[in-house]
């Protein structure tokens, strides 16, 4: 599948979610027994996967019996051998899922590739594999509660109905944000009683993601990204800078408007999902930037992947392999393509240079000083809008095409032009993230929206509804869909 | 970006909401009566979702009329007239906008259950490039083989009836695109030249269109790709091309279906480029008979010939019933 291709399916943004989540919502909040409202969650869970491609459920209870079985098995071992066994079975079968679905193809064009250096022409049978929604999101969860009983970090969990909910929740099944198993199961525990304050937060969360995705992103944004990125040619420069910092924004709004109506969705059903964006373009470099950008990945990646790496145990050397490593299989996580994998090595390399001038530079005032850090978040925004390039960009061609445009005056005669009006668009939308970034940077939405009194909240509501209705634009499904 | 423990401050959100929506509903309210006081209908969004609809109901009989081809058999054929013609028949309207509907015909010839008569739009570049990735209709056909299903249909058929129902919803109508056209233009949208119906059908009234810049947008358009496709042109490309076109009328035949290729009429700047690039005694005459299917030139049907296209490629709304009548009663010849 390219780059610009995508899904749709039922999602937030269809009309279809509407009807379902009105049944959820109205079975969960009924005075039914705790039990009956998680298995109803559970039920409606499966249907919302089933919605795009219905044999395709079978993986996701595949995935569940895997974990709890083996699980079980790490639970009730008393020998290490035993419990390496039984962790072994629940990681080859979510990572060979993975395998075969997300990069069966990919390993395929390279061997192909790699048969052509000996002049070897090899034709395989094309396989057409379709790849299931999701899938490395479910798998990366379900892998969380094995991991954590293997290490000894928690219990096997008693309930397999709290478990197979855990995996199949439907706000985060198909984009997360990646929900770790122990946070989720006590949530399970005790019934969830109608809080008004809880469930209007958590629908105004579901409107402000869709005004993001909807608005921002759809409409606003990605046709500007695609002027650029789904054209064959050269750009001028102004036109691989505005196309770039669309997609910059695109990205954000589109993820973060998907991760904002999963946490709004499950909080008025009563669960706690955990934070994913944190105004990830103030960041103050690159590390502070994967502290604020899909959270959730990366904190597993630095958890489950770095720590287990040997981390920063091992030396300096070896910290710097194990970043690069880290941030090389994140990128391949994104997609099974050569260009995912060069944007996670590009932020390896950011930040294995910004630890290396960390080391060096000795620590001052100076770097403490509001210009300053704003001159700094602002270079992190730029190498973060050129690492874009290459998780956009369809191969490397066009990577570079890209990027060389914008760092030259580029080329005499080029073929893509994006329309004038839509440059000082994007760089006002640009300007305006950043702004908006910067200000919020050590802010919570919840605490402003808090002290707003009802009536502007009421006037914020309606402006984002009016938006949303009136303004909608081309119908796309969330970037990370393909994921 | 929003962290999820539940809002600080607890008071007011009941009328809040209450607010929010009466505010909402009251302007909504105002706004679609506003777009329709000024001229403004509802229009339906012709995507995807609706072509895969309308796809899935080939098959379903074998008294079945499907439409192929671009915005010209969309625009030109009257619906209403046509069905007037055959009253017994399911007319399957499957053009999409600027594309060559090779890959659909290919599709319908590979479905068994396919047993009707094609009507194609086609032009000669259609007939010798269609199957190029920027003007085919292979991604709708993927789409409805690999992801259209009940859940897409039901999301479709809602949205059908609202955008039946409602101005503010016609992305035409988009106020970011309003905003846009009053910043650069100064001026606000007229009401659409063109209707879209939840049939797939398309009616154009060009009294409502400044000709000028769209016509020339459009000419500067088509001949930017004409020019891409001249050097291309080859012996090998035509035979492989035509070999497969003719298999799958093959198919379509040997059903008891039947297949008919129609060059449907452009007029003026539009026709004389078509002749510059491509002229018919050395394209369409050429090509088109070593196809197995039945041929149709706009400009041998004498009635037809004499219509004008007002943006030199389509049909105004007034004459696509003379057109439908006349295409039809030489297709029943």
């Amino acid at each position: 599948m390219k780059k610009s291709e995508k899904i749709k399916d039922m999602t937030f943004n269809s009309y279809t979610f509407i009807i379902f989540f009105g049944m959820v919502l109205t079975l969960h909040y009924s005075p039914l027994n705790w039990k009956f409202k998680k298995f109803n969650v559970l039920v409606a869970s499966y249907l919302f996967y089933a919605a795009w491609h219905p044999p395709f459920v079978i993986l996701l209870l595949i995935c569940t019996l895997a974990d709890w079985f083996a699980s079980k098995g790490i639970a009730s071992s008393d020998t290490i051998g035993k419990r390496r066994f039984f962790l072994c079975i629940a990681l080859c079968v979510n990572l060979s899922m993975l395998a075969f679905f997300k990069y069966a193809n990919f390993l395929m064009e390279n061997f192909i590739w790699m048969m052509s250096l000996f002049s070897i022409q090899y034709q395989p049978l094309k396989i057409d594999i379709v790849l299931p929604l999701g899938i490395s999101f479910f798998t990366f969860q379900s892998l969380t509660y094995t991991l954590d009983i293997y290490k000894h970090k928690a219990q096997a969990w008693p309930s397999f109905l709290d478990f197979a909910l855990f995996v199949s929740f439907f706000p985060k099944l198909v984009i997360g944000p990646i929900t770790r198993a122990f946070d989720f199961l006590p949530q399970c525990q005790n019934p969830t009683n109608i809080d008004i304050a809880k469930v209007s937060w958590g629908f105004f969360l579901l409107i402000l993601g869709l005004f993001e995705k909807v608005i921002m992103s759809d409409c606003l944004l990605a046709p500007v990204a695609d002027m650029l990125f789904n054209e064959v040619g050269t750009p001028d420069i102004i036109s691989a800078w505005t196309g770039t910092l669309a997609f910059t924004g695109q990205i954000f709004f589109d993820f973060a408007g998907y991760s904002t109506c999963a946490i709004g969705v499950a909080l008025c059903l009563g669960f706690t999902l955990p934070q994913n964006f944190k105004y990830p373009y103030a960041a103050i470099g690159f590390s502070d930037f994967w502290r604020r950008w899909h959270i959730s990945l990366s904190s597993w990646l630095k958890d489950y992947l770095y720590i287990s790496l040997g981390g920063n145990r091992k030396g300096n050397v070896r910290t710097y392999i194990n970043l690069f490593l880290t941030m090389l299989i994140g990128g391949l996580w994104h997609g099974a393509s050569w260009t995912f994998v060069a944007w996670g090595g590009l932020h390896g390399l950011y930040l294995v240079i910004e630890r290396f001038l960390k080391s060096i530079v000795p620590d001052s005032l100076v770097w403490t000083k509001l210009p300053v850090q704003f001159f700094f978040a602002l270079i992190t925004f730029i190498a973060v809008s050129f690492a874009w390039v290459f998780f956009r960009a369809d191969s490397f061609g066009q990577a570079f095409t890209i990027i060389t445009t914008m760092l030259t005056l580029g080329p005499d005669s080029p073929t893509i032009r994006i329309k004038y009006f839509y440059v000082p668009l994007t760089l006002s939308i640009t300007a305006a993230i950043l702004v908006s970034h910067w200000i919020m940077r050590e802010r919570s939405l919840e605490a402003i929206i808090g002290k707003m009194p009802w009536w502007l909240r009421g006037i914020v509501l309606a402006v984002l509804m009016i938006i949303i209705v009136t303004c909608s634009g081309e119908d796309r499904a969330f970037i990370y869909f393909q994921f | 970006m929003h962290s999820s423990t539940s809002n600080s401050n607890n008071s007011g959100w009941g009328k809040s909401w209450l607010l929010g929506l009466l505010i909402a509903l009251f302007l909504l309210g105002g706004l679609e009566f506003a777009w329709r006081i000024n001229g403004h209908q509802p229009d339906i969004v012709d995507d995807q979702r609706l072509w895969a609809m309308e796809r899935s109901k080939a098959g379903t009989s074998p008294k079945e009329i499907v439409l192929l081809g671009s915005s010209r058999i969309q625009t030109d054929i009257s619906m209403a007239t046509l069905r007037r013609f055959i009253p017994d028949y399911n007319i399957i309207n499957l053009p999409i906008d600027g594309t060559c509907a090779n890959a659909t015909l290919h599709d319908l010839a590979e479905d068994d259950k396919f047993s009707g008569t094609v009507i194609m739009e086609t032009t000669s570049e259609c007939l010798m490039f269609g199957y190029d990735q920027k003007i085919s209709q292979q991604s709708y056909v993927d789409y409805y083989h690999r992801v259209y299903n009940l859940n897409v249909e039901a999301n479709r058929l809602i949205a059908t009836f609202l955008q039946k129902n409602l101005t503010i919803i016609n992305p035409y109508l988009n106020l970011i695109k309003v905003t846009g056209d009053i910043i650069r233009k100064n001026k606000w949208r007229e009401p659409n030249y063109v209707t879209t119906y939840e049939d797939r059908s398309r009616l154009a009234d060009y009294t409502k269109l400044d000709i000028t810049e769209n016509k020339a947008m459009r000419l500067i358009k088509t001949e930017g790709h004409y020019r891409k496709l001249l050097p291309r042109i080859s012996t090998q490309l035509l035979q492989d091309q035509l070999a497969s076109i003719n298999t799958d009328v093959e198919k379509i035949i040997n059903r008891d279906g039947k297949v008919i290729f129609v060059r449907f009429p452009a007029s003026d700047e539009h026709w004389d480029m078509d002749e510059r690039y491509f002229p018919r005694d050395k394209y369409w005459d050429t090509i088109a008979p070593l196809t197995k299917a039945r041929i149709l030139h706009f400009k041998d049907i004498d009635i037809i010939n004499s219509l004008r296209c007002p943006d030199t490629s389509h049909l105004d709304v007034r004459d696509t019933v003379t057109f439908t009548s006349k295409l039809f009663n030489e297709i029943s010849k």
